[in-house]
């Protein structure tokens, strides 16, 4: 119950607030070095009200990211070779950097993705225009974002026409590479037009969607000195 | 009083003559329903009225507007649309947000939830409230597609097919909504059956020209000319 109230106040700060203490959070997860691994065990803690509780969705993201991190990380194990000892464990600064990065960067795609998750995308763009990113910039992220679900859409229904009608043949083939993306990226901006047509038609305005979705309140910037000073603590404490 | 007045319209896509000088009127109230080939411009005419497509040369007027950009945001705050293909309508996560989505901005979060779930028991669909649009089967998007619009109270509404892909019994309930709402409403159609047993006039188009209106009781028993012009 205790939990569950943490999460909800904190669910109800400025998503401007929100969006800067995550930005902090992650510059510093991303930033820390092999001897301070055990911060991002507290990091995390602090980073879970903020996000929201879906292991299943987290696990897809980073599933995606994983192949990038470990075709970057691979490379520290030949160059870095040097020994280097952290949490009495002897090993070379190559393989504590791997770990390192592994680490890293799995927890900051799982924040991202998770904060994302729960603060919504038209929370995610009254944040940043709260924050002053131009407005352009954010209504081409927004437009991107829905873009993007409706391509999803249409590879799914693309992809199941192709398999019903490829004799059996696992996967789109070699072949079909060149047209297949191609009446892709026809047929979802076609369903990009036609769904903005009827959003339109409903009296959508990009702006007004999000912005001052939510308003500052001074238990918002409590809350954040509050979390801001925990966060700055891991580091004396531990 | 003419809701919906048009005088000589036409419009090509690019080099495709698609409609070509189309004059009629349409009353406060009236069921007006649009027959003809698949090509006869029936779609074209619905979206010229809601401005979703600029005239080449003639007058639309709406609810006393003319078609023109300037009043296309007032126009569809009192104009609805239903497509005829659902899943271009529904957009949202969940069928709650969906149509709530035209009220937001323009009434209170309590005054939208009030609306919403009103919509929802007339149109029997308070099940289908948290599911998400893609799970419903045809008939049920296209029950959440009307709702969409019509939580927004048009006084007119345009339907592209509105029966396609429906069962007997939607279309029994399709046609006693339509039969029971005072709106006006201009109803493109292949499904004679469904436009004699609501409508008050008939349009037909054949190849963008409009060749006859008349009531579904007189045109539906003129066999010679919907033979002649492969509507049976």
């Amino acid at each position: 119950m205790i939990f569950k109230s943490i999460f909800n106040r904190f669910r109800r700060v400025h998503s401007g607030i929100r969006l800067v203490l995550m930005v902090i959070w992650l510059i510093a997860v991303v930033q820390t070095k092999p001897e301070h691994l055990h911060y991002l065990i507290f990091w995390m803690l602090l980073q879970l009200p903020h996000m929201s509780v879906e292991p299943k969705k987290w696990g897809r993201q980073m599933l995606m990211a994983e192949p990038f991190l470990l075709f970057v990380g691979l490379s520290y194990l030949f160059v870095y070779r040097a020994p280097a000892t952290y949490y009495h464990l002897t090993l070379t600064e190559g393989i504590w950097a791997f770990i390192a990065l592994l680490l890293r960067g799995n927890l900051a795609v799982m924040g991202i993705t998770a904060f994302v998750n729960a603060i919504s995308m038209e929370g995610l763009a009254d944040g940043m225009r709260w924050l002053k990113v131009p407005e352009t910039f954010v209504l081409i992220m927004m437009q991107t974002y829905r873009y993007i679900g409706l391509m999803v859409q249409k590879v799914h229904q693309m992809t199941t026409a192709y398999c019903l009608r490829s004799g059996g043949k696992t996967g789109v083939h070699l072949d079909a590479w060149g047209s297949f993306p191609g009446q892709l990226l026809l047929l979802s901006l076609k369903q990009a037009e036609a769904t903005h047509e009827a959003m339109m038609l409903r009296g959508y305005n990009p702006a007004a969607s999000y912005i001052g979705i939510s308003k500052i309140q001074i238990s918002d910037l409590t809350d954040a000195i509050i979390w801001l000073l925990l966060f700055a603590a891991v580091p004396f404490v531990l | 009083m003419s809701v919906i007045k048009c005088e000589d319209l036409s419009f090509a896509y690019g080099t495709q003559r698609v409609l070509e000088g189309v004059s009629f009127h349409i009353e406060k109230g009236e069921k007006i329903g649009i027959i003809g080939l698949n090509g006869s411009g029936k779609s074209t005419l619905l979206r010229l009225m809601i401005g979703l497509l600029k005239a080449e040369s003639g007058t639309m007027h709406v609810l006393g507007m003319p078609v023109q950009r300037e009043n296309l945001k007032a126009l569809h705050r009192r104009v609805g649309y239903v497509f005829q293909n659902v899943d271009e309508q529904l957009f949202m996560p969940t069928v709650y947000d969906d149509i709530a989505f035209g009220l937001k901005g323009t009434a209170s979060a309590d005054t939208v939830k009030e609306s919403v779930e009103s919509i929802l028991k007339r149109f029997h669909i308070m099940h289908l409230r948290d599911k998400a649009p893609f799970q419903l089967s045809g008939g049920e998007k296209r029950a959440v597609a009307i709702a969409t619009v019509m939580v927004m109270a048009p006084e007119i509404v345009l339907m592209d097919e509105p029966t396609e892909g429906l069962d007997a019994r939607m279309r029994r309930k399709m046609t006693a909504f339509v039969k029971a709402s005072p709106e006006t409403f201009v109803i493109s159609s292949h499904d004679s059956a469904f436009i004699r047993d609501i409508c008050h006039r008939v349009i037909v188009l054949k190849t963008g020209h409009l060749i006859r209106i008349d009531t579904p009781e007189v045109l539906f028993n003129d066999f010679d000319f919907l033979e002649a012009n492969e509507l049976i």
